[in-house]
C-alpha cells in the first residue's frame, strides 16, 4: 500500500497478519532449513481420534443443527491424514447417520428429529461412503430423496437448504452431490441450474452466493464444482468467463502470507486452501493452465502458520484449532501436492462428476519433503479423499 | 409436574427426548448438553411433535435459538407460528371474538386476538437484536425477508411500497455493517432490499456505499453494492463518465488497492467500453518507477500489459507481465508468465 495512504480498518488487519506471518516466516529461516516445520500428523491424528471417542461439552451445543458435519470433518481429515477408522468408529458412524434420517421428506436432518437439509445430507452421505456402508447407503431411499430434492427447487434453477430455507450456490452444490452420488439426476432436477451458477459470477470474476452478491472464495467452490458435476472441463469453459476467473483465483493468494482470502482485500484464512485452492484445481482443468496458484507457498503457509501449538489446524496464527479448519486445511494441502486431470473415458462411464484422476505434483519444493508432509489426494468435487465415491457408480442397483 | 417457562404454561405436554433411543448407547457425536438446554429442547420437541402454533410455542422458539442461532428446524417451526398467528389464525381469533361477544371476559389461552401488525412488528424487533448477537449466521436474514414476504402480504394487501425500509431496515443494517463492515449476509441482505423493492434509482444506496468508501475505500463488499446499484438494473440511473471519475479518484487516494481497479474494470467491460481510454490515467501510476517497488501498482501496470495488448504491441505487453511476474508480482509468477505466453502469441 502507499505511504500516503489513509490508514484504514482493512490495512491495519492486514498489516497485523503480514507482520505475525512474517514474524514466523523469519524465525523459521533464522533456525535453519531443517527447523521447517514438517505436517504435525500425530498430533492432528490425536486430535481427530480424541474427538471421535468421546462425547462433546456443553460448548459444542452450537453445532447441535450439524451432526454430520462433526462426523463428515473428523472422518475426513483422520483419512487425508493417513490414519484409520476402527470398526467401533464405523459402526457408530453408521448407526448415528442414519438415526438423523427424515421418515416423510427421506434426506437427512442436522441431528436426531430435525429437518432434511441440504447441507446435513451432503454430509451424512459423505460419512456413509467415508466408512464404505454400502448396505446402509442403499437403505436411503432414493425416490424420496428425489422428491423432496425437486420439492427444494425453485423456478430460477437454484435450491433452497430446506423447507423454507435460504437459496444459494451451496444449496445447489450440496443438491448436485447428493443427487449425483445417489444416480438420481435428470432434466428436471438440474433445468436452468447452470444457468443460475453462471449468473453467479461477478465482474471481479469469482463467483457470489446468490446473483449480484460479492465474489466469495467459499461459493466459488461451490459453483465450479457444481458446473463440473453437471459438464466436462471443456463445456464448463463455454459457460462462464475463465479469464477473469482465473484471474480472481490468482489474485486470491498474498504475497508475504502465501495463504488465500476468500474476497478481495479480505484476509487470508487457511479454510481457503480447500474453498479457493480446492476450486483452482478444477479450474485447471476447465482452463487448460497448470499453475493458477503458486502451491509451494501455500503448502509453506499452511505448514508453518496453520498448525495448532498442540494439535488439529487453523485458519491463521493465534487461532485455537476447529473440526471445519482441521478438515478442510489438510484438504487444502493435498491440492498442494496434487493436480487433477479428466478422463474422458472415466467421465464417459461414471458421469462427469467421476472424471477426474490426481497427479503428483513435480514441484521440486513440495516433493522435497513429500514423505513427511503428504496427505491423500482429494477427489476435487465431492470433498473426500480420492476413489471413495467410486464404489457408488461400481455398485449402481438398478 | 409443573413447567413454566417464562410466563407460558407447560405441564400438559409430555416432553419428548433429545436423542434417538437407537443411538444411546453411542459415544460418536454425543453433545453433553447442559441440563437446561435438554430441558427447553424437549419440551420444543413435545410442541413440534403436536405442531402447535401458539404463542407459548412462539416464546420456546426464541429461548431455543438464543441458545443454539443455528437451529434451522426452529426457525421454520417459528415461522409457521407467526404466519398461522399473523395470518389464518388471527383472521378466526378476530371472527371467534366478534361472534361470542363474551361480557364475562372467558379469553382463550392467545388472548384477546393480537393484531398481525403487532406479532409481525415484534417478530422485525426481535430478528434484529438476534442478529446483533449472532453475526455469521444463515438463517436470521433469510427470515427476515420471510417476515417482510408476510407484512406485504397481510398487512399491504401485496403492496410492497408501503413497507417502510427507512425506518425498518436501514437502522438495523447500519448497526450491523458498523460492528463488520463486510458482514456477507448483511450485503446480501441489502442486495435483496435494492432488488425487491427496486431501490436502483434511490440515492440512498449510493450516498450509502460512498460513505463507507469514504471511511474505508478498501471495503470491496461496499464496492460490489454500488456496482449492483448502478450498473445491474433496468435502466442506469447514474451518469457514467460521474461515476468513471468517482472510481478514479478513489484510485488515485489509494493506487494498490484491487477492489476500486476491478470496480473500475468492471464498469469499462459491462459498459463495452475501450480500455485503450486508460492509458493516461494509467500512467500516471506507471511514471513513479523510483517509488519503492512494493508501492507500486500491480494493477496499474496489469492493465498497461492489456492496453498494449489491444494496441497490439505485443512485445511491449510481454514485457510488462514479464516485469509484473519475475518483480512486482512474484506471488503470481505462473500467472503473468501464462499472460505473457498469450500477449506474445496472439
Ligand atoms: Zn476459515
Amino acid at each position: 500500500m502507499s505511504p500516503t495512504e489513509k490508514l484504514t480498518d482493512t490495512i491495519e488487519r492486514q498489516l497485523e497478519v503480514e507482520n505475525s506471518v512474517q514474524d514466523i516466516y523469519d524465525d523459521i529461516l533464522e533456525q535453519g532449513s531443517d527447523k521447517f516445520p514438517p505436517l504435525h500428523r500425530k498430533a492432528h491424528l490425536r486430535y481427530t481420534n480424541l474427538f471421535l471417542h468421546r462425547p462433546l461439552t456443553p460448548a459444542f451445543s452450537k453445532l447441535d443443527a450439524s451432526h454430520p458435519w462433526i462426523i463428515y470433518w473428523l472422518l475426513n481429515a483422520t483419512l487425508l491424514l493417513g490414519g484409520t477408522i476402527d470398526s467401533e468408529v464405523k459402526s457408530q458412524v453408521a448407526t448415528d447417520i442414519l438415526s438423523y434420517v427424515v421418515e416423510d421428506e427421506g434426506g437427512i436432518g442436522g441431528g436426531y428429529g430435525q429437518l432434511s437439509h441440504l447441507a446435513s445430507t451432503y454430509a451424512g452421505l459423505l460419512s456413509l461412503v467415508l466408512i464404505g456402508d454400502k448396505e446402509d447407503f442403499q437403505k436411503l431411499d432414493r425416490t424420496k430423496i428425489y422428491r423432496w430434492l425437486l420439492s427444494l427447487k425453485r423456478e430460477n434453477g437454484s435450491f433452497s437448504m430446506h423447507l423454507d430455507g435460504e437459496a444459494d450456490c451451496r444449496a445447489v452444490y450440496c443438491a448436485l452431490c447428493i443427487a449425483s452420488m445417489l444416480d438420481i439426476i435428470d432434466d428436471e432436477l438440474i433445468k436452468g441450474t447452470a444457468d443460475w451458477l453462471a449468473s453467479c459470477q461477478t465482474y471481479e470474476g469469482g463467483f457470489s452466493g446468490e446473483p449480484s452478491d460479492e465474489a466469495h472464495g467459499g461459493y466459488t467452490y461451490c459453483a465450479i464444482a457444481s458446473l463440473c458435476i453437471l459438464f466436462s472441463p471443456s463445456k464448463v469453459k463455454e459457460l462462464i468467463d475463465v479469464d477473469s476467473l482465473v484471474r480472481w483465483t490468482a489474485s486470491r493468494q498474498y504475497p508475504i502470507e502465501g495463504g488465500l482470502s476468500g474476497r478481495t482485500n479480505k484476509l487470508v484464512d487457511g479454510c481457503y486452501s480447500h474453498w479457493v485452492g480446492g476450486m483452482s484445481a478444477l479450474l485447471e482443468c476447465v482452463s487448460g493452465e497448470r499453475q493458477v496458484l503458486r502451491r509451494v507457498s501455500l503448502q509453506n503457509y499452511i505448514l508453518c502458520c496453520c498448525q495448532g501449538e498442540t494439535f488439529g489446524l487453523i485458519d491463521k496464527p493465534g487461532c485455537a484449532p476447529d473440526f471445519y479448519h482441521t478438515n478442510y486445511v489438510l484438504c487444502g494441502l493435498s491440492m498442494c501436492q496434487y493436480y487433477q486431470v479428466y478422463d474422458e473415458k472415466k467421465a464417459e462411464r461414471q458421469g462427469c462428476a467421476f472424471g477426474y484422476r490426481s497427479v503428483r505434483i513435480g514441484d521440486g519444493d513440495v516433493v522435497d519433503n513429500f514423505e513427511r508432509n503428504k496427505v491423500l489426494p482429494m477427489d476435487p468435487i465431492f470433498g473426500v479423499p480420492e476413489g471413495y465415491v467410486d464404489w457408488l457408480r461400481a455398485t449402481r442397483k438398478d | 409436574m409443573s413447567q413454566k417457562f417464562g410466563d407460558y404454561d407447560y405441564s400438559d405436554l409430555e416432553p419428548l427426548p433429545l436423542d434417538s433411543p437407537e443411538t444411546d448407547d453411542i459415544i460418536l457425536c454425543r453433545i453433553m448438553y447442559s441440563e437446561e438446554y435438554k430441558t427447553l429442547m424437549s419440551y420444543m420437541r413435545a410442541l413440534m411433535a403436536k405442531n402447535e402454533l401458539s404463542e407459548r410455542a412462539l416464546y420456546m422458539t426464541e429461548l431455543v435459538i438464543g441458545k443454539v442461532a443455528a437451529h434451522y428446524t426452529v426457525w421454520e417451526y417459528r415461522y409457521k407460528i407467526v404466519k398461522e398467528l399473523a395470518g389464518e389464525g388471527a383472521a378466526d381469533n378476530a371472527a371467534e371474538n366478534a361472534a361470542d361477544n363474551a361480557p364475562d371476559g372467558l379469553q382463550d389461552s392467545q388472548g384477546p386476538g393480537v393484531s398481525p401488525s403487532t406479532i409481525l412488528q415484534r417478530e422485525l424487533s426481535w430478528c434484529g437484536r438476534i442478529a446483533l448477537e449472532n453475526e455469521k449466521n444463515y438463517q436470521i436474514w433469510h427470515y427476515r425477508q420471510l417476515i417482510i414476504g408476510l407484512m406485504i402480504d397481510l398487512l399491504y394487501g401485496g403492496d410492497s411500497s408501503s413497507y417502510d425500509i427507512e425506518k425498518e431496515e436501514y437502522p438495523i443494517i447500519s448497526k450491523m455493517i458498523k460492528d463488520d463492515e463486510k458482514n456477507y449476509h448483511v450485503w446480501s441482505h441489502r442486495r435483496w432490499l435494492v432488488e425487491t423493492f427496486k431501490l436502483h434509482s434511490s440515492k440512498e444506496e449510493l450516498r450509502f456505499t460512498e460513505e463507507l468508501l469514504i471511511q474505508d475505500v478498501r471495503n470491496n463488499s461496499a464496492w460490489n453494492h454500488r456496482f449492483f446499484v448502478i450498473f445491474g438494473g433496468k435502466t442506469m440511473n447514474r451518469d457514467l463518465d460521474e461515476e468513471i471519475e468517482f472510481v478514479k479518484l478513489q484510485i488515485e487516494k489509494s493506487p494498490t488497492n484491487p477492489s476500486s481497479w476491478n470496480y473500475l474494470r468492471g464498469i469499462y467491460k459491462k459498459m463495452g467500453l475501450n480500455i485503450g481510454e486508460l492509458k493516461g490515467f494509467v500512467d500516471k501510476f506507471i511514471g513513479k518507477e523510483k517509488e519503492k517497488e512494493d508501492n507500486l501498482s500491480v494493477q496499474a501496470f496489469e492493465l498497461l500489459g492489456e492496453i498494449y495488448e489491444i494496441e497490439n504491441e505485443k512485445r511491449k505487453a510481454g514485457e510488462v507481465y514479464e516485469l509484473l511476474g519475475k518483480k512486482l508480482d512474484v506471488i503470481r509468477v505462473n500467472y503473468w508468465e501464462q499472460r505473457r505466453l498469450l500477449a506474445e502469441s496472439n
